[in-house]
């Protein structure tokens, strides 16, 4: 069906006055229905209405149509919906043709009607001859594996590996680290509500743990990604431990015992840890690790350790696991302030990012929960807090971090709280937006403390031989020049994607953004969904996102990914290369071009040497299309002849 | 049950009979009797800038003299009179550092705050107790006239913030339109008169005078309308020199708001005090 | 020495005399958004360059020496306009008109009529005093005349002592 003498419908839409504010539709219908093959044309207020849907469906049937050209929006859009449209028409979907006589046309010809009518009907004239040559295809169903990875164990990973669990999904949960957690175990309170960022979330740990379909890997990471079916095969490194997870139950008498300290990662460098260690209370799995590049090897660890779980000799494991889909959920890394060039001279242990005060603020950190001086341990009297250290500039990153205002906020009234009413807090921002739930009514009660929020970006910052800070704002409410003397600064420093995120992307060949996180499907419509089947985001590894976005998001990942995978199955991809074996000579030109490996060049019995298309590697870019001397492989529906005669119409 | 008492305030009491002549005279013509607050004192207003628990003081005084006197309610028809009593009722609430200081003041006079009287202005008393239609049926003389009409600062933010400014706007619109008025919004409409910077700055005062006069011209209605005693003294007492601060020449007839119903209600022009106008009043030939 | 300095007067912030200040104001400065949209509408900043924001700004840090002995406070029209907008209900004419008692009571400034409206105040128990009524001939007439009752007027002896001592004898 759909094949023979081609009777075309054309289908334009106005999409209000998106496209008939610019374009005469009345007689682009004209011109349209006189194309050859062209049996109907009718145009329509909104074709992706019901109303507008049904109306091809009648007009298939009244007609006799086998093949369809929508005018409208880019294909991006609404091609999958009309597809629908033909198949519940009784037509193969790919015998659709989409013309986008808006992204395309009207939109950035909109001070040129006339010729924007001219190219629309030369647009359609294109979708028709290309219709006329269009195949039907049929997809195979291709069964997935009921697994999923996920990629990074904080709060987003966590919450899409329990949704997916739950949903009865076996998950893998890698994370790098030691403990899984993230950012969110570092925090203290968490805005605008204050509750105890570890009490909220060491339960969701726990129960991560604990879930018979998640198998916790920390200490791990991504080491391959491959295609495989309708799913993956990735390769994942367990990085030695040189303790023996199994037996380790966490007592801490190792890390009691060994003589080497370092800085703690987890208290940024505020307080030390041993090289044997475990990097938090409530780290899951409560296990030691022994880091080895601090490690003195001199076993003191291994003779106190009543479970004989120190193993020196461990090496690195590889785990090869097949999923059906993947979740990405590598979060966020804050930006080294230092790098801009108004603070990387200045030397002052008082001056910190927005981390470090978490740490100094949390009960488990290293002062036990007390605000103090970094130099010389005292009480501060005095807090100047910057927003926007590195955000907002063209010099770092562009962006917005999303959080430091409300961060902002929250530390200010956390400071105040702890520091005492005498204290004198100081906000300098460049714009306050608290943008949450309840985050403009907290910004109110942070004012109403007598927090001092200042309309100014300070630029230069001075430190006195007693350990004073000095920072210099222009304040724009009053036209002062201020100086504030502080005892504390905090830089809400900017969030970057995590370093080894582009690595990661490479893997498994999604692209990034402009602003090196994550390139999602479509901003509005697809924001948890990488363009690639199978692979999903969640959380700030897309863009910053503060707690309450991560969980929707990464929930929203999950539903994506457990949808997919729940059926069992996932469609074979339509656009993909196919080798017409009569006129394949086996020259090999096209496994050589092909940069996913998705050719190989086999012999057969008979000694013929032919090429293969690995149906779950190829993306259908056509490269070895245009390689091949005989015209033998081309990709689906996109062959030469297709494309041809759209660029015959086009140069007439 | 005593009937409403009036306070009528300064500004009326030196001098400015016009508001006293025409506000006594509608009421009559109405039915709704008042009765004067006596002893009458100062309400405050033009010492806020020398102490606010002091003007506060005097203005909440006279909302406790009158309930002393057995008063529920009293009608300021000074719109300055009017603000201060209810911007001290809300200072009140919110300050109790300034009701003990005032409950204090009030001790030797046997008042106390927990008996004050409701203010009331004119537009609230008319509107209740006649109300558009009332007014309707009592009119003698439609008057077919579009004014630019000043609301002035005290009477649309009587109570700031709080909406009431435009209720209150609402209803004089409907009373003016029972009389035949029309008063639609002009550019400057709901600027100020310079009334109160006058008490500091004479040349700036006058230059929005001038400009508010300007404004009313421009927007060729028929006469400015005014509610207030201060407006009226900036816009037709000081009207002269509030012109050639803005280099304006031509005269703009002032009314007070009782005045102009006073002639809807067919009361003779010099019952409603208009020789005491000085502004270009028999332009109108409603005046006439 | 911790805090703040402006860096083009030196000058300390003065916390104690702003909360005696603020004391009586509807929500301090503290709340404002330096939004600026006070000064925006202000009648006064069109003629004679107030700005009301840059009051409740330098307020709310604490610079309130300058503003009270500052010409701008007396500059404010009294309109109302900035206490009816104010998304936070600042009313920065609240706190002007708190600055002006400072200034007052310090003996920095008071203006002549105002000193005429006090004298008269204390004198008759009104702000201004009883006279005729003049009409557009200049004739004058008193209430008798004009069909008005007689009134009494004045503050009595106990108001008069609750008044001074309110005013802190100013
Ligand atoms: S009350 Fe004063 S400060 Fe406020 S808008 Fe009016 S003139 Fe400006
Ligand atoms: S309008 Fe209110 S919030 Fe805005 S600047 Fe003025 S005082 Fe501050």
């Amino acid at each position: 069906m759909g094949t023979g003498e081609a009777k075309i419908g054309v289908f334009i839409c106005h999409c209000g006055l998106n496209i008939a504010g610019v374009i005469d539709v009345k007689r682009l219908r004209e011109m349209a229905s006189k194309l050859p093959g062209v049996v109907v044309c009718v145009d329509y207020p909104y074709m992706c209405s019901e109303p507008g849907q049904e109306l091809i469906r009648k007009s298939v049937a009244e007609h006799g149509l086998n093949r369809v050209v929508v005018a409208a929006c880019s294909p991006s859009m609404h091609e999958e919906m009309f597809r629908q449209v033909l198949r519940s028409a009784g037509l193969n979907p790919f015998l659709l043709e989409v013309a986008n006589i808006r992204e395309h046309c009207s939109w950035p010809h909109a001070h040129e009607p006339d010729k924007a009518t001219e190219k629309a009907l030369k647009l359609i004239e294109m979708a028709v001859a290309k219709a006329r040559l269009l195949r039907p295809i049929e997809l195979k169903e291709v069964p997935v594996a009921r697994r999923a990875l996920v990629i990074g164990g904080g709060i987003a990973g966590i919450t899409a590996a329990l949704d997916l669990a739950e949903a009865g999904v076996e998950v893998y949960l890698v994370e790098k680290e030691p403990s899984i957690g993230g950012h969110m175990a570092q925090l203290d309170k968490t805005f605008p509500t204050l509750d105890c960022s570890a009490c909220i979330l060491t339960p969701r740990m726990v129960q991560a743990a604990r879930h018979p379909n998640i198998r916790l890997l920390t200490y791990s990471e991504v080491e391959e990604v491959a295609r495989a079916g309708g799913g993956f095969e990735v390769v994942i490194r367990k990085k030695a431990r040189h303790v023996c997870e199994d037996r380790c139950t966490g007592c801490g008498m190792c890390v009691e015992k060994c003589p080497v300290e370092v800085p703690s990662e987890f208290d940024q460098g505020l307080g030390p840890r041993k090289a044997i260690y475990i990097p938090f209370p409530q780290a899951v799995p409560k296990v030691a690790v022994i880091d080895d590049e601090h490690c003195i090897r001199c076993g003191l660890c291994e003779r106190v350790c009543e479970a004989g779980a120190i193993d020196f000799g461990q090496e690195d494991e590889f785990l090869k696991v097949e999923v059906g889909a993947i979740i990405v959920a590598t979060g966020f890394e804050v930006m080294d302030p230092w790098s801009l060039p108004e603070l990387g001279f200045l030397e002052s242990p008082n001056i910190i990012t927005h981390l470090q005060l978490e740490r100094l603020l949390s009960s488990s950190g290293p002062t036990g929960g007390k605000i103090i001086r970094p130099s010389d341990g005292k009480e501060p009297r005095s807090v100047v807090i910057v927003t926007c250290v590195g955000s907002r500039d063209e010099r770092a990153n562009p962006y917005c971090c999303r959080i430091g205002c409300s961060i902002a906020v929250k530390q200010a009234v956390l400071l105040k709280e702890r520091l005492g009413p005498e204290a004198r807090i100081y906000v300098c921002f460049m714009d306050l937006r608290t943008y949450g739930r309840g985050l403009e009514e907290f910004y109110a009660k942070a004012r109403s403390e007598g927090i001092t929020f200042i309309r100014g970006s300070p630029s230069d910052i001075e430190v006195m031989p007693d350990g004073t800070i000095k920072v210099t704002v222009f304040d724009q409410s009053t036209g002062k020049l201020l100086e504030i003397s502080a005892d504390l600064v905090v830089l809400i420093a900017g969030l970057r994607p995590p370093g080894d995120l582009k690595d990661l992307a490479a893997k498994l060949k999604i692209p990034l953004g402009p602003d090196d996180f994550l390139l999602e499907a479509h901003p509005k419509l697809r924001p948890s969904e990488a363009a690639s089947r199978g692979i999903f985001m969640a959380g700030a590894c897309q863009g910053p996102k503060d707690i309450v976005e991560t969980v929707s998001h990464a929930s929203a990942a999950a539903a994506k990914a457990a949808s997919m995978l729940l059926k069992g199955y996932v469609l074979s991809e339509p656009f993909i290369a196919v080798v017409d074996e009569a006129s394949c000579r086996g020259c090999g030109r096209c496994e050589e071009v092909c940069e996913f490996g998705a050719i190989e060049v086999v012999e057969e019995k008979t000694g013929r040497l032919v090429a293969r298309v690995n149906e779950a590697l190829c993306m259908g870019c056509g490269a070895c299309s245009v390689r091949c001397p005989t015209g033998a492989i081309k990709v689906r529906n996109f062959g030469p002849e297709q494309i041809l005669a759209q660029v015959a119409v086009a140069s007439r | 049950m005593p009937g409403l008492a009036v306070f009528w305030g300064c500004r009326v009491l030196s001098g400015d009979v016009a508001l006293e002549l025409s506000v006594r005279k509608v009421l009559e013509t109405l039915g709704v009797d008042i009765t004067d607050l006596e002893p009458q004192s100062c309400c405050g207003e033009p010492i806020r800038s020398l102490n606010l628990t002091a003007s506060c003081y005097l203005a909440l005084r006279i909302l406790a003299l009158s309930a002393s006197k057995g008063y529920n309610e009293v009608l300021m028809p000074c719109s300055k009179g009017y603000f201060m009593a209810n911007w001290s009722l809300d200072m009140l609430s919110r300050s109790g550092e300034l009701s003990e200081a005032i409950s204090k003041a009030f001790s030797s006079e046997g008042l106390s705050l927990d008996r004050l009287s409701r203010p009331i202005d004119l537009v609230e008393l008319v509107y209740r107790a006649v109300g558009p239609e009332g007014l309707r049926n009592k009119v003698e003389k439609p008057l077919g006239l579009r004014v630019a009409l000043h609301p002035g600062c005290y009477f649309m933010r009587s109570k700031p913030g709080t909406g009431e400014g435009l209720r209150k706007l609402a209803e004089l619109r409907e009373l003016l339109s029972a009389v035949g008025v029309e008063a639609p919004y002009y550019p400057g409409m709901m600027d100020c008169c310079g009334g109160s910077l006058w008490l500091t700055r004479q040349d700036a005062a006058l230059t929005l005078a001038g400009s508010k006069l300007k404004a009313a011209s421009e927007s060729s209605l028929d006469c400015l309308v005014v509610l207030c005693p201060s407006c009226f003294e900036m816009l037709d007492a000081r009207q002269e020199d509030a012109l050639s601060a803005v280099g304006e020449k031509k005269g703009v007839p002032v009314l007070y708001l009782p005045q102009l119903l006073g002639l809807a209600l067919g009361i003779d022009p010099a019952e409603l005090g208009l020789r005491f106008n000085r502004s270009p009043v028999e332009e109108l030939s409603v005046v006439r | 020495m911790s805090g703040l300095t402006d860096l083009m007067t030196m000058a300390k912030p003065n916390e104690a005399l702003k909360a005696r200040i603020i004391a009586l104001l509807a929500r301090g400065p503290d709340m404002c958004l330096q939004c600026g949209r006070c000064t925006s509408g202000c009648t006064a900043f069109r003629l004679l360059e107030l700005k009301p924001h840059e009051i409740v700004c330098s307020a709310k840090m604490g610079f309130v020496e300058e503003l009270v002995s500052s010409k701008s406070i007396w500059d404010c029209a009294l309109c109302l306009k900035c206490a009816e907008r104010c998304p936070q209900e600042v009313s920065p004419y609240e706190l002007i008109l708190s600055l002006r008692n400072e200034a007052i009571s310090k003996g920095l400034e008071i203006p002549e009529a105002l000193r005429d409206i006090l004298m008269t105040l204390m004198e008759t128990g009104l702000a201004f005093k009883p006279k005729k009524a003049v009409d557009r001939e200049g004739k004058a007439y008193g209430r008798e005349e004009l069909g008005l009752p007689a009134l009494r007027t004045g503050l009595s002896e106990q108001a008069l002592m609750a008044l001074m001592e309110l005013l802190g004898g100013a």
